[in-house]
């Protein structure tokens, strides 16, 4: 997640599976803020 | 499904995204599937899943490409709803999408071409020829893109890390899609094979897994990037 998702793609935007069987709600808080960070889009002309 | 993002307010030409749910207005158990419209016209259906009616259903529209992360019964749709809205948010009534699957009755009705692991991909072609009658291929290419819509289903080549370009007519650049790492499994639904295999895996208590499961990173033409994890635990890749 971090390396691919946030380093190298720099994703803006993460829709993350949720539930108990894979991802629970303090995992996928970690995810998103520490792992994933989705970053501010810049503008475009 | 949790969503977040970071983005200014003045883009203007926006990324359209639609959930189709079970039951408008709530996030209900069988909620997966979500259409993605980039500004050129573009549209992805990611995860056909069981909460639409079929290919009949309304809210589909037109449909370029079926993004689909893994084959688990809640994601390619061994089951459809019976009728838009039936049953409740927590437990909708579903009829059964066999022996196809949703997945693949959209990409035959809407001639949508299929993005996903390859071996997955390979899978769900099959499931799409037994509808049109015709071969699902390698999706065509022209300088590293395929234009949509196309003149018939047609799968895509890749391998996890691989990237596949989607194109609308005239547009200047395409979609990018890449298939990217997922911690989970990737077992079909055993109603979707042949009687002979469904019974003897069914028999030693085995599934089967066409490639492994994903997730994708999908790079609109706005500039946005948006990572659709499919299921996955946390991983570090």
């Amino acid at each position: 997640m971090k390396t691919v998702v946030n380093e190298f793609h720099k994703a803006n935007l993460a829709v993350l599976n949720l539930g108990p069987n894979a991802m629970t709600p303090a995992s996928a808080a970690y995810s998103v803020n520490e792992l994933i960070n989705p970053q501010p889009l810049s503008q475009h002309t | 499904m949790l969503a977040g993002a970071t983005a200014t307010s003045s883009w203007a030409q926006n990324v359209k995204i639609t959930p189709l749910g079970t039951h408008p207005g709530e996030l209900c158990d069988r909620d997966r599937a979500t259409i993605f419209e980039d500004p050129t016209g573009l549209r992805l259906l990611y995860d056909p899943g069981q909460s639409t009616s079929g290919v009949e259903d309304p809210r589909l529209g037109e449909i370029h490409a079926v993004l689909l992360s893994h084959a688990h019964s809640d994601h390619i749709g061994d089951q459809k709803m019976k009728a838009p809205g039936a049953g409740a948010c927590e437990k909708p009534d579903l009829v059964s999408a066999g022996p196809h699957s949703i997945t693949a009755e959209i990409a035959a009705a809407k001639k949508a071409a299929l993005v996903m692991v390859v071996d997955l991909a390979v899978f769900v072609g099959k499931k799409v020829e037994g509808l049109t009658g015709g071969p699902t291929l390698v999706c065509p290419l022209a300088e590293g893109a395929t234009t949509v819509p196309v003149a018939a289903p047609c799968r895509s080549n890749t391998h996890l890390g691989g990237t596949q370009v989607l194109k609308a007519t005239g547009a200047p650049r395409g979609v990018e899609i890449t298939v990217v790492y997922a911690a989970h499994a990737n077992s079909l639904p055993l109603s979707l094979l042949d009687e002979a295999e469904r019974k003897s895996l069914a028999a030693n208590g085995l599934g089967f897994e066409p490639g492994p499961p994903t997730g994708f990173v999908v790079k609109f033409t706005n500039g946005l990037t948006a990572y659709l994890s499919g299921d996955t635990g946390m991983h570090t890749g």
